[in-house]
This record gives C-alpha cells, structure tokens and sequence, in this order.
C-alpha cells in the first residue's frame, strides 16, 4: 500500500470477536421426547423448571501493528494507564484494553485478560480522546499474535491509509481502487455524506409526516367546527323563528350566524397560533435536532459517540452493552477494507466451515445446574473465536465483492442482559 | 285592518291532509282588540299565523290595510314583502317570551330594530324608552335568566311594541304566569293599546282574559265562530 503514490503511511489491523459461552443446556434436548403421562418432567435450570442457565461473554480483539500507530486505531485514542504497545511487542501476549471496557470487565493494567483461551498481560488501558465517543474496540493486540490466534496468517480485515496531502486525497483513492479492485475504498468525506444523507432522509420523512398531520389536523378541525355549527344552529331554531317573527330576513339571520361563527375561528385561530407557537418552543426546547446532531458526530465525534452513551445507559440499567465494531477515522486519511461476500460479524468463518474453539478456566461467574450436567465451578468454559468481517491478504490480488457498512442508526442498538 | 275571505289552510301530512283552518272569513278593524279563543289543536295558532304574516293560506285571502302600506293580501306576497310588513307594522308575544338567552333586555329590544335600520345610538335610545314604558328601565342591563317571569314577558311587550307596530299579536301572553302577574301584564296590554290606538289580538285559553277584549272569536275545528 505504501507504494501507492501520495500515501504517506499506512497500517493494517485485523478485527476479531472473542465470544465465550458459559453454562450448560438442559439435556431433554438430546432425546427430544416429551414426557408421558405421570412421568417426572424435567428438572434443572435455577428455578427447577427444567431451563437452561448460560451467559456468552464477548467482546472485540483488534490486532494491530504497533509500528503503524502513528495512522491506526490508537492514533486517535488517549493513553490512560500504562503504555501503548511498542514496536517490540510484536509476538507478545500483551494487550491494551479499551478503559470502559475494563472497567467493566474489572479488569487493571498488570492483570491479564484471556483471549482465545490465552492469557495476555494488560499493559494499559485507553479511552476515547473526546467525552461523546468512544475507541474501535475492546482489546488492541499485535497483528501477529492476532493473525495467530484466529489462524489467519498474514490476513487484514481494513487497511488505513493516510494521503500525503489534503488535495491527493482524490487520486489516491483512484489510485488504491486500481491496486485494490475488489476492495470498497471510502473517504472521511464519503463516510460524512452517507451518514448525513441518511439524516437528510430521516428529516424529510419527519417534514412529509409532519406536512401530512397538519393536513389530517386541518381537516378534522374543520369537521368539528363544520359540526358544532350545525348543532350550534339546530339548537338556535327557535331563536331564529323569534327573529324571523319580529321582521328578520333570512340574508340577515344568514349573515349573523355567519359573523359569529367569523370572529369565533378569529378568536380560535389566533388561540391556535398562540398554543401551536408555544408547542413549537416547547419541542425545539426538549427534542435534539437533527441537523446539528450530523454535523456533530460525523466531523468530530464520529460513530463511536452513541456507542459510549448507549454504554453508560445500559450500565445504569445494570445490563451490559452489545459491543459493535467502531472504526475510526484519521485525519486527512482513507481506509480500506476488505470483506468477502457473506460474512458476517460474530458468526462463524463461512470458508473455514467451522469457528476456532478454546477452552479456558471457567470464570466465577460460570455456574452448576442442578440436576443437569453443569460443569464444575472452576471447569472449562467455550471459547468462539471469530472474525466480524473475514480478512482477506494485504495484497493487490483481487477479492471476493467488498462490502463496507456504515451502521444507518447508532442511537437504538439495544443493551443484553 | 284585516279582511280574512274564506281562508283555509291545509297541512300536508304523509299521504293524510290536516286542515286547520276551514272556510275562515272574518273582518278586524283597526284599534280592536280582539281574543281568540278555542281547545288546542283547533286552529288558533294558524289563524295567528296567517294575521302575522308568517305562514300563507291554501286558499283564500288575508288582506292587511294600513295608513302607510295601503292593502296588501298576505297570500300573495313574497317573502322579503312579507317580512317587511313583519318587522314595521305587526308585533309578536309569546307564551314562552323567546328572550335571547345571551343578550341583555336592552339588547332583546333593539333586535326588532335591526332590520329597520339607523343607528345604534338611536337603536338603543328607542329601546331604552319602550323598556321604560313597561317599567324596566332599571333592568336595562339584565340577562332574561336574571328577571322573572313577569319582567321578562314585559320585555317581550317592549320589543314588540319598540317599532310603534299598528298591529299587536299575543300568543298566550300569560300562559305562563301566576293571576297577579297575569293580571299585570293583561294591565300593560291593555293600557298601551287604548294609549297607542293599536289593533291587540289575544290568543287565550284564559276566559278572565278573554273578557277584557272587545270582541270574542271562538274556533274550534278549524272553524271560527262569533261569541257574544
């Protein structure tokens, strides 16, 4: 990549998902029969009822080579604790963990987390530069060790890719679509536009429904006063037969309903216009903009700002967030990321047919089953091993179709328990 | 001065035909005052109609002379004509007094004053004095809901009276009133007609108001006889 021309740097990273499955299943799975009659029903889970009781821990793994932080991930993080990873770490079990992260996991620099069934030394924790966003992942690991424990050797899943000059920016994207054809090629500025237009859309929707509700609203206002006028007469007919005794015209009566029912919209309109004003202060008040909320996120907080709020949200709820990928941006940089059709993030690697699997000691949150064959306090727990997006080589070879997804909503991801 | 010729009047029911008046003819001459009395449903309240000019007749004819109209037969009058002759040459009572609810006395007045034009300041000095002359002329500013029964028909009397009508028709004036108020308003009614030389027709069920008048019509199927 470095040989393309205008590129001043480049760094690669390959992005991992380490899923652990604790607990056990009820075994009346395994005969698939049901209970005859007077026959005991199954027992275990934690009411007896026969339920199952598991947990599936995960949580992201970007490998990454150190040498390349100046372009990468951590170039846009801040150092909290600890160290960064060095040049010298490559092949290390060392790890940098994302600060929320370990506060969650109650994890600390000098402890260790476990990776694949692999303990790696927690030499310090990073936190997102900026209060509304958040880091690209859970775990930064070197790259070799990465491609080691997913078994993928000399295998990236994004390339980013910093221009030389502001105004190069063009051509090295053109130039990286020809050394890459396969690949999808996106810029700060086509990363900004998709996310912006998908706000331009959301806010024309909200101004079509709104257009529509007045319209509704309008309609049934004129209804009801259509029907209270009606009532309104019915009910004034013997008034009208009094005036029509005492020399009254019906041009006259007409025009004096007509006037009444003229100064009560007057007065009504203007009560409308007063309350709707009002209403309208209260909502631009209490309601965000979504204007000002896309020029915001994609220009300076980038996507990882929901991400950090949904977290603190979930853990006032005391539940745990569902982790997603965050990919950062640099300044003035691309990336470049490869994707062969099909994947999918936290499934299992559709050409290797099956994911790789560890085993670890059980953590103390892993619990028995009575009456079930729960592994022991202690035993082991499964490890899943995977790769949200499958890594493709760093090379010019052509790819499977590329695909690269900018997430439309990043404010409704919903929390696990 | 009416001139009533073999008025009848039949209403259309369905495929059945009610005449309510029958055959009627009946001369009234100005500064009369006249009641008519009869069981209900025997013709009183059309009679009234066709005097009032509110309702023609299906045949027959009611001719209405006045010193500023000249003779005119209601039966063939249009509408605006017949609402012209309403609002400047005949008066209405009714039982129920028909107060607008949401106007003051004075401003109940000054309705039947609407249609003949001038200004407010006028509309309302007239109004004020015909409610001084039914003895409300501290009631100028009450809602019907804040006057009685009596005071409240006394109102009616002035906005029927506030046009200098030459005719006063009264449906049951007193239908709804005790004696002593009955007789009080019988009083007014009969004072403002001998002081203002108007022709006062009476629609009673009340024989000791009947005999107050100076001629008693009796109808009763639709028929109009003469007491004595």
């Amino acid at each position: 990549m470095r040989s393309v021309p205008n590129v001043s740097a480049a760094a690669a990273t390959l992005l991992l998902s380490n899923s652990t499955f604790s607990g056990a299943l009820p075994t009346r799975t395994q005969g698939g029969t049901r209970p005859s009659a007077g026959q005991t029903p199954p027992t275990g889970g934690p009411d007896g009822a026969g339920g199952s009781s598991f947990s599936v821990d995960s949580f992201t793994v970007l490998g990454l080579n150190p040498a390349d932080a100046a372009v990468g991930p951590l170039s846009a993080v801040t150092l909290t604790a600890g160290r960064s990873l060095a040049s010298t770490d490559a092949g290390a079990h060392v790890a940098v963990l994302d600060a929320s992260y370990a506060t969650t996991a109650s994890l600390a620099v000098g402890g260790t987390v476990a990776i694949a069934g692999t303990d790696f030394s927690i030499v310090g924790l990073v936190s997102a530069a900026t209060a509304d966003s958040a880091t690209a992942a859970n775990v930064y690991i070197p790259l070799d060790v990465a491609q080691t424990l997913a078994a993928l050797p000399g295998q990236v899943s994004n390339i980013y890719v910093q221009a030389a000059s502001s105004t190069n920016i063009t051509q090295v994207q053109a130039d990286i679509r020809t050394a890459l054809p396969a690949a999808t090629v996106k810029t700060q500025a086509d990363l900004a536009s998709s996310v912006s237009g998908s706000l331009a859309s959301a806010s024309s929707l909200v101004s079509n429904l709104g257009l529509w509700l007045s319209l509704i609203v309008l309609a049934a206002a004129f209804l009801i006063a259509i029907l209270f006028t009606i009532s309104g007469v019915t009910r004034r007919t013997r008034e009208f037969g009094t005036l029509k005794a005492i020399g009254w015209s019906n041009g006259r009566i007409v025009r004096q309903v007509g006037g009444e029912s003229l100064v009560q919209g007057l007065i009504g309109g203007v009560v409308g216009i007063v309350v709707g004003l009002a209403g309208i202060l209260v909502i631009n008040i209490i309601a965000p903009t979504l204007t000002a909320g896309a020029s915001t996120a994609v220009q300076a907080a980038g996507r990882g700002s929901a991400g950090g709020r949904r977290r603190g949200r979930c853990r006032r709820r005391g539940l745990r967030p569902r982790r997603r990928r965050i990919r950062r941006r640099n300044p003035g940089g691309r990336r470049v990321e490869h994707r062969p059709d099909g994947a999918r993030h936290g499934i299992r690697d559709p050409r290797r047919g099956r994911a790789r699997r560890s085993r670890r000691p059980a953590r103390g949150s892993d619990r028995g089953l009575a009456g079930l064959p729960a592994p022991a306090r202690g035993g082991p727990a499964q490890h899943r091993m995977t790769r949200p997006a499958a890594p493709r080589p760093a090379s010019p070879r052509p790819a499977s179709p590329p695909i690269f997804t900018v997430p439309a909503s990043r404010r409704t991801r919903p929390c696990t328990s | 001065m009416y001139q009533l010729t073999n008025v009848t009047k039949k209403y259309d029911q369905g495929k059945r035909s009610v005449t309510a008046l029958q055959d009627v003819t009946v001369s009234i001459p100005d500064g009369q005052m006249v009641a008519i009395q009869g069981p209900t449903g025997g013709g009183k309240s059309t009679l009234l109609q066709m005097l009032g000019a509110l309702d023609r007749p299906s045949s027959g004819s009611v001719v209405f002379e006045t010193e500023h109209l000249g003779s005119s037969d209601l039966s063939s009058l249009g509408d605006s004509q017949l609402g012209r002759i309403r609002a400047t040459e005949i008066g209405f009572v009714f039982q129920g007094f028909n107060l607008i609810p949401t106007l003051t006395a004075q401003e109940n007045v000054e309705t039947a004053l609407a249609p003949l034009g001038g200004t407010s300041a006028a509309r309302r000095e007239r109004s004020a004095a015909a409610l001084e002359a039914v003895g409300l002329g501290d009631r100028l500013g009450h809602l019907p809901a804040e006057l009685s029964g009596g005071q409240q028909q006394r109102v009616a009397i002035a906005r029927a009276l506030v046009k200098d009508p030459t005719v006063l028709l009264a449906d049951e004036p007193t239908g709804n009133l005790d004696e002593e108020t009955r007789d009080e308003i019988m009083d007014l009614l009969e004072g403002l007609w001998r002081a203002q030389g108007l022709t006062l027709i009476v629609v009673t069920h009340d024989s000791a108001v009947a005999r107050r008048a100076q001629r008693r019509l009796h109808i009763k199927g639709g028929r109009l006889t003469e007491l004595a």
